[in-house]
Order: structure tokens, then C-alpha cells, then sequence
């Protein structure tokens, strides 16, 4: 039998505010956080919108950015998991990421290639992104190992199964897994030049959909065996029932167009939680906003669910707060929790209806009362790294 | 790659079967051995010289049209490992069961730094950590859960810890793991800045002169799998991987941590003898040799980063890789450039190579965390 896994601490900020509270309430409201980009010149970009955290949560701190937003959601993760005993102390500690502190990585190359004077070595210091879980393995003062992953997109969703079948197999009682992605010159220009960006907004599924629209920010969700739990009464948020995975080695971007290996992902989540797919009751999509994702998306979905595939809700929370790439597996995590502690489902914003073929339950306009008691969560990484995640109620 | 206490839970041997490294040098054990530094090859990998090898393998060529000198130097190591492995891409061989792990410290910012000049859209799809190992999956077509692990120096050698979990968990049948790294302008910008590097030039680990790293590059892979599964292949085998520990940190507590429970997951008390992580740095080589000092006292200890210098990514596997050969030719590669022991480093350095057959190697890396690996002669 395999040991249960439970969740019993979280933390979140992105561009919709700061703290989980702040983030869920605001994705139920239906808000997007997409702004006009003033961080940088935006003059030989077609986008000019993107998700950012206020400018305000930076002051004050001699952090780089990045390390400021982790320290930030894994703080209030650990208050909210009420540990008495400093087991944060025994965490082992997983952080994901695509690009880290790709602005300080930016000042550099400016001042090497002469469009910038020199800058500090603090600037230099930030930017590998091992030097982020560095960051918060000192803010817990944890011993354990510390690893850096990065699978693009499904980068936390990926550390987020790895610390689930490291708890399973008693190698740790508490496993801290924290994600973060910042905006900057570098990453905006870059899904520009892609053409992934939308030019208009990010509409999920909508049969206008023209991409997707960044965002920035971090999540921090703490995983506990539940004995361990137990033991210390903590409050637990919800099981992490299962996870899986499936690498589809296509294309370095694009994903296999039939998606078939995305749906691979989704059954093997469901057969690591040993449930059928019929005890869905709602799916967080990966939900980029991007034609070619969405259409892939949809048809794995089919593949999965069939006919029940239409009735089950299916809603991206990337239309609230940006794609956050490698992030976007705890910060969705944290709302998609949300959903089953409160049986209430957050709209996908902008979205008005599907295109004809695409037979979904997409929720739209309003939040949307509804009994979750398990949910599946997608994601999907450039080059084809797919991952699904089981959340059940406890 | 967690914190585990006890035997190393596994229901056989594993075994590593097979090894690629490209380095700044044509034969680097070689080089090892016979004590000849990287620096005088000016420490660079040559990788349009080896490139034209990749297009007389079984990979895609599709994606190896696209590759740049990054991919190539991973893939070119990794159809090394393969080779030796015997591994033949076919039936008989379930792609989805096999994965490639690969550690780095930077990734490919030669391509970061080409979007920036160039704004194309296949240099930034390019720009990703992860985009060296997704190439190579591809080419490959090998379709198991793979990832890039990112840490400073040790990431090498925590992708091969990373695969040792992921066989015991029966995820993988067969895993390459590895690390690899190149000197990007960047990367050594940032270097330069830290002031890590030595000012005379010299790398010297344990010794008391001894004034910052010597930086070099490369890929290194390995192939690690169940040991009746590489005798069904007709392989038996280059050396057991028997142990291995793991630690946030690379202070002298975290180290020797890590080495203790390389020790108990091996169920040994002790090893023949120790590749050190030693690079060098002054607090970095003593913190390292009073934790070997501490939990293995007089075991000879040699550091082949006295001659390849610090190749980040690739410097765990590298040192894995000398392990292995050190037990296969009963030679132990001396540290060159140690003449001056000292007090901070009290370990019992080999200075010049030398006949001797180590049984059982222990293999560390140290930078982000500290990591070691217990490997053990196959005896016939």
C-alpha cells in the first residue's frame, strides 16, 4: 500500500498580490493581472503585455528578485504548515525554474557588451538558478539536499512528483518544493519572436485565442507523509494522491500535434493514484492560451476521458495570472487546492466558447460552485516534458 | 538523491556499463595519469573537430542538423557511454524505459548569449536549461523521465545519484547520467567577478599555495543499469556502484555527512581510496579534506581536478569516470602540483601516480551540495 502524501503548507505571490489568500480570491473574481510592460522597451516587440508582480513587493529588499519572491512564498508556506519542532530544518528541498534571475544574468551581458557600465558582483551572484535554492535552503536552514530542476514549463509539477515518490519510499518526511519565474527583457522578447504571445489577450480554449501572456511570480507548497502529519495535528490541504509523466522527444518546442503523449501523462496520474477517470470531477489545464497547445490539450483530454470528457469543468488559471513557466506547477497548485477545499472553481478568463470540434466544459464568466473532491492538474513543457498531478480531498 | 539511511536499497548490482567524456583533450585518462594539465590545450573543447562523428550514428539527423556545439558535445559522449554499453538502438531495448539525466551549472548560455545579439526564434526555443538533454533525448529516441539538475560543481554527480533512484525505483531500465558544462562568455565573466580564480595560474588542490580554480569545460555521461541485464548483453560491467550520500552544503559537516552515508549505504567502513572534489579553492579544499580526514583518516586521496582543472558540470562524472578507471588499471592518478601539504588540509595526498589496486573508490563532488558515490571492482 502506498504511504499517503498530504499537503499542509502553502504560499503564493504573483501579479494578482501577495499571499495565497490574496491569489485565490482574486482568480475567483475572474481578474487578470496583464498589464502594459513599463519594466523595459517594448518598442521592437509586438506584445507589449505581460503579468507583473507589483513593483512595491521589491522595495526594501537587498535580494535580487528572485530570491526576494522565494523567501516570500516559502515563509508564508512554512507559517501556514504550523511546524513546531523547526522540521523545515529536515526538509529536503526541490525548487523549479526555467530562466531564475534572468535580469541579472541581462546587466552583465549589457556591461560586457559595452551598453551598460559595470555592475556589482550582487548582479553577477543571482543569476544561475541553483543559486535560487541555495537562497532557501538558507532561508529554512535545511541540511537536506537541495536540487534544481528544470523541465520548462513542467518544471514544478515535475519536483512536485519527485518529492511525492520520495515521500512514498521513506525518504523524507517533509519536502519543501518552491518555483519561481521572473519577467524580463530576455524571456518577453523571446516568446515574441516565437509569435507564442497574444497580441489581444490570453483566452484559454477560446476560439479567438491568438497565445499566451506571461506572468511572473512564485509558489511554495509543502508535502508531508500524513503520519508525520497526523502525529503533529497539522492541517492538511489535500492528499497528493498520484503523479505522472510522459516525454514525448518530438520537437524542441512544439508538442506531438495528436496528443497522444499528453494523455499518457494524464493515465498514468491516474493509475499512480489507482483511481479511475471517471472520479474526476475537475481539470486544471495546462491552458497556455496558444492555438496549437489548447487543440493538443483538448484532443489528450478526449483521448482520457471520451464522452464524460465534455461534462467534467476544465478551467486555466493562466488567463488570470500569466503563463508562469516554470512556476506555474506550484501557483496553480495553490488555487487547484483551493478548488477542493472550497468546491468552488475559478474561471477561465476571456473565454467565451470553443471552436467547433472541441466539445469542452470550459468554466467561463464567473466562478463556478461545483463538488471537487479530486482534480487533475496538467502541464506541458517545451520539447514535451508532460506532467499530471492527482489532488484528492482528505 | 534524498537524504537515506541504511543499504543501499537495491534488489541486484548495479553496474556502470559504459562511459563518454569529451574533454579539451584527446585522451583525458591519459592525460590523467600521466599528469599533463588541460591548461597547455588550453582547457577548450574542440567540438567541430568531433562533430562530423554524429552523423555516422543511428540518431536523428534531423535534430542533429539543428544541434549546436553544446548538444553535439553531449550527444557525442553519450553515444560514447552507449557504445561501450553495447546498447544498439532497437527492439530489444524499450525507449520509454530509458532516460537521460543530465547536471549542469550554466547550460548552453553560448545560446542566450547568440539570441541576444540575433533575436531569432530558434536561438531562444534553444535557450532553456534543459534544451541540451531534450536534443539529445530526441536524437536518441529515448522517451523515459528525464531531466537537468542545476548546482555549482556538483551536478554531475547528482544526476548519477538521481539515476541510481530512479533504478531502484523501477522508473528506468536504463539511465545515462551525466553532467556537462561549457565556458561561455558569461560563465566566465561571472567567474572572474567572484574572484574564485587563481591568480597564478596554478590548479594545486590540498596544497598550501593553493590560490583559486583553473576553469575547463566538457560533457561527461554514463550508462548505469542492473548488472544481469548488461550480461545479457555480453557486458560485464566496468565497476559497481555500491553507495551514495547526500548533503546541502559544502562545509566540512555537510561533506563528511554525505561521505558516511555513502559509507553505510555501502555497507563499508571504509574505501581503498578517494577522488576528491578538491578544486583548488582554499576554503573548499579544506573543508573537503578534514571531512575525508574525519571519516576515512589516512585513505591516499588524489584530486584529477590537478589536472583537468574545474569542469563544472562535467567535473563529478569525470572524477567518477577516473574512479572507474583507477580500479580497472590499478593506478592511482597523482595530483600534480602538490608539493606543500598544510595543516588545513590533513589528508594523505597521492603526488605522483602510482601502481596500487584500489578495491573501492569513493567518488565526491562538492559546490551546492555535497555528494559522494562508492564504487567497487567487479571481481570475476
Amino acid at each position: 500500500m502506498k504511504r499517503k502524501v498530504v499537503i499542509t503548507g502553502m504560499g503564493a505571490i504573483c501579479c494578482l498580490g501577495r499571499g495565497t489568500k490574496a491569489v485565490i480570491e482574486a482568480t475567483r473574481r475572474g481578474e487578470s493581472g496583464a498589464q502594459s510592460i513599463e519594466r523595459f522597451d517594448t518598442s521592437e516587440l509586438r506584445c507589449k503585455k505581460g503579468c507583473f508582480v507589483d513593483e512595491a513587493e521589491f522595495e526594501d529588499s537587498e535580494l535580487s528578485r528572485g530570491h526576494h519572491l522565494l523567501k516570500l512564498v516559502v515563509e508564508e508556506a512554512v507559517k501556514d504548515s504550523r511546524f513546531e519542532n523547526n522540521e523545515e530544518r529536515e526538509a529536503a528541498v526541490l525548487v523549479g525554474s526555467i530562466y531564475g534571475c534572468m535580469e541579472s544574468w541581462e546587466e552583465m551581458h549589457d556591461a560586457m557588451m559595452g551598453k551598460r557600465d559595470e555592475v556589482g558582483i550582487g548582479a553577477y551572484d543571482a543569476f544561475p538558478l541553483w543559486w535560487l535554492s541555495t537562497a532557501v535552503a538558507k532561508t529554512l536552514k535545511t541540511t537536506r539536499p537541495v536540487t534544481t530542476l528544470s523541465t520548462a514549463c513542467s518544471s514544478t509539477d515535475f519536483a512536485l512528483g519527485t518529492a511525492l515518490y520520495a515521500i512514498r519510499d521513506c525518504k523524507m518526511d517533509v519536502a519543501v518544493v518552491a518555483g519561481v519565474e521572473l519577467l524580463s527583457r530576455f524571456i518577453v522578447t523571446g516568446f515574441d519572436k516565437l509569435n507564442a504571445l497574444s497580441l489581444t489577450s490570453c483566452r484559454p480554449f477560446d476560439k479567438e485565442r491568438d497565445g499566451l501572456v506571461l506572468g511572473e511570480g512564485a509558489g511554495a507548497i509543502i508535502l508531508e507523509s500524513y503520519e508525520h502529519a497526523q502525529k503533529r495535528g497539522a492541517t492538511i490541504h489535500a492528499e497528493l494522491a498520484g503523479f505522472g509523466c510522459s516525454f514525448e522527444a518530438h520537437d524542441l518546442a512544439a508538442p506531438e500535434p495528436r496528443g497522444v503523449k499528453r494523455s499518457l501523462a494524464l493515465r498514468n496520474a491516474l493509475a499512480d493514484a489507482e483511481i479511475a477517470d471517471t472520479e474526476v470531477d475537475f481539470i486544471k489545464a495546462h491552458g497556455t492560451g496558444t492555438p496549437a497547445n489548447d487543440k493538443v490539450e483538448s484532443l489528450a483530454l478526449k483521448r482520457v476521458f471520451g464522452k464524460r470528457g465534455t461534462q467534467i469543468p476544465v478551467s486555466s488559471f493562466k488567463s488570470a495570472f500569466g503563463h508562469t513557466c516554470g512556476a506555474c506547477g506550484v501557483l496553480e497548485g495553490v488555487v487547484s487546492i483551493s478548488c477542493i477545499r472550497n468546491n468552488l472553481i475559478p474561471p477561465t478568463v476571456g473565454f467565451r466558447e470553443t471552436e467547433s470540434g472541441m466539445r469542452m466544459d470550459i468554466v467561463g464568466g464567473k466562478c463556478r460552485s461545483h463538488s471537487v473532491k479530486t482534480v487533475a492538474q496538467m502541464s506541458a513543457g517545451f520539447g514535451g516534458s508532460n506532467t499530471c498531478f492527482i489532488l484528492r480531498e482528505h | 538523491m534524498f537524504h537515506f539511511e541504511g543499504t543501499l536499497r537495491m534488489s541486484e548490482p548495479i553496474v556502470i556499463s559504459g562511459t563518454g567524456l569529451v574533454t579539451p583533450v584527446e585522451n583525458p585518462w591519459e592525460s590523467i595519469k600521466q599528469g599533463k594539465s588541460w591548461q597547455e590545450k588550453g582547457a577548450r573543447v574542440d567540438v567541430a573537430a568531433f562533430a562530423f562523428k554524429l552523423r555516422k550514428t543511428k540518431c536523428a539527423q534531423g535534430i542533429v542538423r539543428q544541434m549546436d556545439a553544446v548538444h553535439q558535445m553531449c550527444l557525442l559522449a553519450c553515444t560514447a557511454a552507449l557504445n561501450e554499453a553495447k546498447v544498439k538502438l532497437n527492439k530489444k531495448v524499450d525507449p520509454h524505459r530509458i532516460a537521460i539525466v543530465l547536471g549542469t551549472e550554466y547550460g548552453d548560455l553560448d545560446i542566450y548569449e547568440t539570441f541576444e545579439r540575433n533575436r531569432t526564434p530558434a536561438a531562444f526555443r534553444s535557450a532553456l536549461p534543459g534544451t541540451p538533454g531534450l536534443a539529445n533525448s530526441i536524437a536518441l529516441k529515448f522517451y523515459g523521465p528525464s531531466t537537468t539538475l542545476l548546482s555549482q560543481f556538483s551536478a554531475g554527480l547528482e544526476a548519477v545519484v538521481w539515476g541510481l533512484e530512479a533504478l531502484e525505483r523501477g522508473d528506468v531500465d536504463l539511465i545515462l547520467c551525466g553532467g556537462f558544462d561549457k565556458l561561455a562568455p558569461s560563465v566566465l565573466k561571472r567567474y572572474e567577478l567572484t574572484g574564485m580564480l587563481s591568480q597564478k595560474g596554478v590548479s594545486r588542490p590540498y596544497d598550501r599555495r593553493r590560490d583559486g580554480l583553473l576553469l575547463s569545460e566538457g560533457a561527461g555521461i554514463i550508462v548505469m543499469e542492473k548488472e544481469f541485464q548488461a550480461k545479457q548483453r555480453g557486458v560485464r560491467g566496468l565497476a559497481r556502484v555500491v553507495g551514495r550520500g547526500m548533503r546541502f552544503g559544502n562545509g566540512r559537516e555537510s561533506i563528511a555527512s554525505a561521505m558516511r552515508q555513502a559509507l553505510q549505504s555501502a555497507t563499508l567502513s571504509t574505501v581503498d581510496c578517494v577522488f576528491g572534489s578538491a578544486n583548488s579553492c582554499p576554503k573548499l579544499d579544506s573543508e573537503e579534506a578534514r571531512a575525508i580526514r574525519e571519516i576515512l583518516g589516512e585513505v591516499p586521496v588524489t584530486s584529477v581536478k590537478s589536472v583537468a582543472g574545474e569542469s563544472l558540470g562535467m567535473g563529478g562524472v569525470l572524477n567518477l569516470v577516473s574512479g572507474i578507471w583507477s580500479i580497472k588499471e590499478g593506478l592511482i592518478p597523482g595530483t600534480i602540483n602538490f608539493k606543500e601539504p598544510c595543516r588545513d588540509c590533513p589528508v594523505n595526498v597521492v603526488a605522483e601516480s602510482r601502481m596500487e589496486r584500489p578495491r573501492s573508490v569513493m567518488v565526491n563532488a562538492v559546490g551546492t551540495n555535497a555528494v559522494s558515490v562508492v564504487l567497487k571492482k567487479i571481481e570475476a
